[in-house]
């Protein structure tokens, strides 16, 4: 090995240790006895996990988190792929533009759009809750089900359908046996990697949800009163989630870079 | 089988069909017989694919009707018709297995597993996939896709099976065996089969009826035979087989060619003169014949199974003449050399020209 390429090497493995270190620790930390969080970690411990599943805030935010996850799921994957549908029926040139369209939200710094969402929601006097959560992540999750679905169904062959349609399908026979079967790996990876945005989201959450708590908020609220390992221990189980959610999905969606 | 009198199976009256301001169809008339092995043949854009399209139900026309057994179906989608297509690329389902594809039309019309189970083997067998049941479509080759495609829609007994440009996706060989084979196919089940081709070869390979079509209309049908030897215009000689055009002008019945005068009836016209390469003979001394023109050899090619000259005659025009090599090997002709080309006059014929 040359002075140079060991020199890249040792570059290399410090950028990761880096950004992975912070993740590292937070998991460290909520299974060491020391509460302050610092070093040393102390002994191990499953006391930080105990504190907060003892807590009725955890449990709120379990349900709540869960509520909006799974709904945002649900309506994402239900939603996107309609408007996939749509955009597909709409032609080459117009599809496009849709889809550029309503992929903005995703570029957009999410200050910003929580901000546009809240003031949108007080304008209209909707009152803030799991009503205004929910279509207010679907703005941004929804774009990752478009997106993988348009593209999967761009690049059907059309005489796919012909063929069923010739064989004597009705529509929604086409749909259930040829559509639905060659979309579902695409559909499930893209509606798991919107769950895992949506658990992730804590700035246009905590504009939206008025009352309530999610995991997010809830991390936030508990760094503002105590700064006990327990908050460590909700991160590891965020971290979880949404790396499992994740993986998951980028298997199925065959993601590659 | 129903009635055995002369009505043709399959029977389109007056049906056109545009793409906003394009015409794809001009209004358009087609008979198909029970039995018959029809090939739409024709230049891309020439409305083939429409008019299939239009038959499979895929497409509705603008005006016009479709009927089949006398039975009027334009109005029917191509779910409900007794007619089934192989697609151009075959649209076979990749997420099932061959048999799955063979099985899909009649577990769609509701025949139950072990009812449809004997009529799938039996076709899987017939198009000697048997062995490949449980292949999905990415795992078999071009050749074993269209079996199974030709399987899927046969299994259905259509009353037509139609078939858009069956053999282009294969190469060379393959597709000369498959050519065959469909004949085969055909005389074996009986069955009315309308293929869509802009191949002439494979046009005359695989069917009895020819119709060659150009912007939108048919503008000659027959047999391959009648529109190899008669071809009803320029268009037509020049789309089938090899031909000479030799454009003349018909003045009083008669039209001229260098010294010969050819009686034609008709209007004075714009005419041409259509020989095939093979019907004309090359001379060193002046033969007695319907027609004969001087000119010189322009250029010798060697074809494989014969010998192609150019011969460039009296009246600057240039054509093509295809003989056997043993007429090379006498010696007197070579390039540059002086000729006459002669041909009877049934070998030719006087057509308008499009």
């Amino acid at each position: 090995m040359t002075a140079r390429s060991l020199g890249w090497s040792i570059f290399g493995t410090l950028m990761v240790a880096f950004l992975v270190a912070p993740l590292v620790l937070v998991v460290a930390f909520s299974f060491g006895e020391n509460p302050h969080a610092t070093l040393p970690f102390g002994e191990p411990t499953l006391k930080w996990y105990r504190k907060l599943f003892a807590g009725d805030e955890f449990w709120n935010a379990l349900y709540n988190s869960a509520v909006i996850t799974l709904s945002v799921g649900l309506l994402s994957a239900v939603l996107g792929t309609a408007a996939a549908f749509g955009f597909v029926a709409l032609g080459k040139r117009l599809s496009e533009a849709g889809v550029r369209l309503v992929s903005l939200p995703v570029m957009l710094p999410p200050l910003v759009l929580a901000l546009a969402l809240a003031s949108a929601f007080s304008a209209t006097r909707i009152p803030l809750g799991f009503g205004t959560v929910v279509p207010s992540h679907l703005v941004f999750t929804q774009p990752f089900v478009i997106l993988v679905i348009y593209a999967r169904l761009a690049a059907f062959d059309h005489a796919l359908f012909d063929s069923a349609r010739d064989l004597g399908a009705s529509r929604a026979q086409i749909f259930l046996t040829i559509t639905l079967p060659l979309i579902a790996p695409s559909l499930i990876g893209a509606t798991l990697l919107a769950m895992a945005v949506s658990l992730d989201d804590f700035v246009i959450t905590f504009f939206t949800i008025g009352g309530g708590m999610t995991f997010s908020t809830l991390i936030w609220g508990m760094l503002r009163t105590s700064l006990d390992p327990s908050i460590n221990a909700l991160g590891t189980l965020v971290l979880a989630a949404t790396l499992g959610l994740s993986i998951v999905a980028l298997k199925l969606t065959n993601y590659r870079g | 089988m129903p009635s055995t009198n002369d009505a043709p199976l399959l029977r389109l009256t007056g049906v056109t069909k545009a793409f906003g301001s394009q015409t794809a169809l001009q209004p358009l008339d087609l008979s198909v017989a029970r039995g018959d092995f029809l090939a739409l043949l024709g230049p891309s854009g020439c409305g083939k694919t429409t008019l299939l399209r239009i038959i499979g139900g895929f497409l509705s026309p603008d005006k016009g009707t479709v009927e089949i057994d006398g039975r009027d179906i334009t109005a029917i989608g191509p779910e409900h018709r007794p007619i089934n297509m192989v697609f151009q690329g075959y649209g076979l389902f990749p997420h099932m297995t061959v048999r799955e594809n063979v099985g899909y039309g009649l577990k769609i019309a509701g025949h139950a597993r072990d009812k449809r189970e004997p009529q799938v083997n039996a076709m899987l067998e017939m198009m000697h996939i048997a062995t490949l049941a449980d292949r999905l479509p990415g795992e078999l080759s071009g050749g074993q896709q269209q079996r199974v495609a030709l399987a899927r829609a046969l299994v259905m007994k259509p009353s037509v099976l139609l078939l858009d440009e069956p053999l282009a996706a294969l190469d060379l060989q393959l597709r000369k065996s498959m050519q065959s084979e469909l004949r085969n196919l055909h005389r074996e089940i009986g069955g009315t089969f309308i293929c869509v081709t802009h191949d002439q070869s494979e046009a005359i390979g695989l069917a009895n009826r020819i119709a060659v079509m150009n912007a939108g209309r048919i503008v000659q049908e027959g047999t391959p035979e009648d529109i190899y030897k008669r071809p009803a215009n320029t268009f037509v000689a020049g789309f089938i087989g090899d031909s000479n055009i030799l454009p003349l002008m018909r003045r009083s019945g008669v039209c001229t060619l260098a010294s010969n005068s050819i009686a034609s009836d008709g209007p004075d016209a714009q005419v041409a003169m259509m020989v095939r390469p093979t019907d004309i003979q090359l001379s060193e001394i002046k033969p007695t014949a319907d027609i004969c023109v001087p000119g010189q050899v322009a250029d010798i090619v060697f074809m494989g199974d014969h010998v192609k000259f150019v011969v460039v005659i009296e009246t600057g025009d240039t054509l093509a003449v295809h003989r056997p090599h043993a007429e090379c090997d006498t010696g007197w002709i070579g390039r540059g050399v002086p000729v006459f080309a002669s041909w009877s006059r049934n070998d030719s014929h006087v057509l308008d020209r499009t």
